[in-house]
């Protein structure tokens, strides 16, 4: 019996090979065992079977339905453009992205002796009295069709100035309660006002027809 | 008639040799530089060993064809990628094997769904009729009678098999592709193709005693 198993695996190793081609061995087991035999009859018959099924080919419009689906899957991808980038230059395109995004960030977030862009800074008590803040840090010129122009600034000082640099300004400390403000005559003469800090929306009015005598004690006339 | 294939070569050479007598690799090659002559080549040599082999796997000749057309289009579409490690035979075949596999799954994945249909009493169709019914042992008068008969037990009796027995055999047996190329198409070893293809002859055997 262990000799059938091992002629039969023999026999199936062989890939079916031609009879005669077998071991001395094998065709003498063959000679005496009906039932190996039978399987390599059955095996070769198998062979035959397979090796002549009938071939299906395919249809005749096999290559213009092909040609059609081609044509679909290229407008496809003429549409649908973005999936066919390669996947380095997108990552390229997001790692620019970000950095960007990152570097706009961080030069808008004021430093510590930084500028800072909210108008209602000078209004909002700080702890630690921080630096005078110009809410508008243009150099002034002449205008000679006003009489009057300001420029409001935010101060701890009650005394006027001359007109400060925005450095000079930085050393000033920072009072919640007051506003500095900038008056020019027409004389092109600068001086500064501190009138209390604009509440409620109420803006500083300066009436440029009325005679100023001391400017410094402009706080009753500004209103 | 002899249509010329332009393509490159190695050390920018340029040489044309006609269509029929470029290598797979060649016709790839100039179907990855936009040669709609070579992509036709390669459909004209392999539309009918694909279909064949895809139809054998299913027994389903509409969806064979369809797979098969499905099979080109992947090839097309990335022949920029491809890389001549093995024979484009391998390549294609393996294409064509998982397209083949991936159906035969969602069909059996149908078919227990279908299990679970209650009160079905009858066949739905022809062909579920055609499986429940057994092989008639009698003697046939006709040999062509008898010859067709065997020939539909034996698509039945592919149908059968395991998948992965069914490709090994089908690669093998009715596609004549040796051993180590069938390793590289189902990317198993050699000698578990062996025995898979071993596997499924005895399968065969056992289930087509009748007609043998």
């Amino acid at each position: 019996m262990n000799t059938c198993k091992r002629i039969r695996q023999h026999l199936e190793l062989a890939d079916f090979m031609a009879e005669d081609s077998f071991s001395l061995a094998i065709e003498q087991h063959l000679a005496t065992c009906a039932e190996c035999r039978r399987f390599q009859s059955e095996m070769l018959q198998l062979k035959h079977l397979l090796k002549t099924e009938q071939r299906v080919s395919a249809p005749a419009d096999f290559e213009l339905r092909l040609q059609i689906q081609i044509r679909r899957v290229r407008a496809e991808q003429r549409t649908v453009w973005l999936p066919w980038i390669p996947t380095p230059a997108l990552s390229a395109l997001a790692v620019v992205v970000v950095c960007t995004v990152v570097l706009s960030v961080y030069t808008s977030i004021p430093g510590p002796t930084g500028i800072s862009q909210d108008p209602t800074a000078a209004h909002k008590p700080t702890p630690n009295s921080g630096p005078v803040q110009l809410v508008q840090p243009k150099p002034l010129k002449p205008e000679p069709a006003e009489g009057l122009s300001l420029v409001m600034a935010a101060t701890g000082s009650t005394e006027p100035q001359n007109r400060p640099s925005p450095r000079s300004n930085r050393q000033h400390d920072l009072n919640p309660d007051k506003v500095l403000v900038l008056v020019r005559d027409q004389n092109n003469t600068e001086n500064f006002v501190t009138v209390p800090t604009v509440i409620f929306g109420a803006q500083p009015v300066i009436n440029t027809n009325a005679p100023r005598t001391e400017p410094a004690d402009d706080a009753q006339h500004i209103f | 008639m002899s249509i010329a294939l332009s393509y490159g070569i190695e050390l920018n050479l340029e040489r044309t040799i006609p269509i029929e007598s470029a290598s797979d690799h060649e016709l790839v090659a100039a179907t990855k530089e936009g040669d709609e002559l070579a992509f036709q080549e390669i459909v004209r040599r392999y539309r009918n060993p694909i279909t064949n082999f895809v139809f054998r796997m299913l027994n389903d000749y509409d969806r064979a064809v369809e797979l098969a057309q499905e099979t080109f289009l992947r090839i097309y579409a990335n022949s920029g990628r491809y890389e001549a490690t093995f024979s484009f035979s391998t390549y294609i075949y393996r294409i064509a094997t998982n397209l083949a596999i991936s159906e035969l799954r969602q069909r059996k994945r149908r078919q227990l769904f279908s299990i679970f249909t209650p009160w079905k009493t009858a066949p739905e169709s022809p062909e579920d009729e055609q499986m429940l019914d057994l092989p008639d042992t009698r003697p046939l008068q006709d040999e062509d009678l008898i010859d067709r008969e065997r020939r539909l037990a034996l698509s039945k009796a592919i149908k059968t098999l395991p998948e992965k027995y069914r490709a090994a055999l089908v690669l093998r047996d009715v596609e004549g592709i040796s051993y180590e190329n069938i390793a590289q198409i189902l990317d198993i070893s050699e000698g578990t193709v062996k025995s898979r293809i071993n596997r499924a002859r005895n399968m065969l055997r056992e289930k087509l005693q009748a007609y043998l």
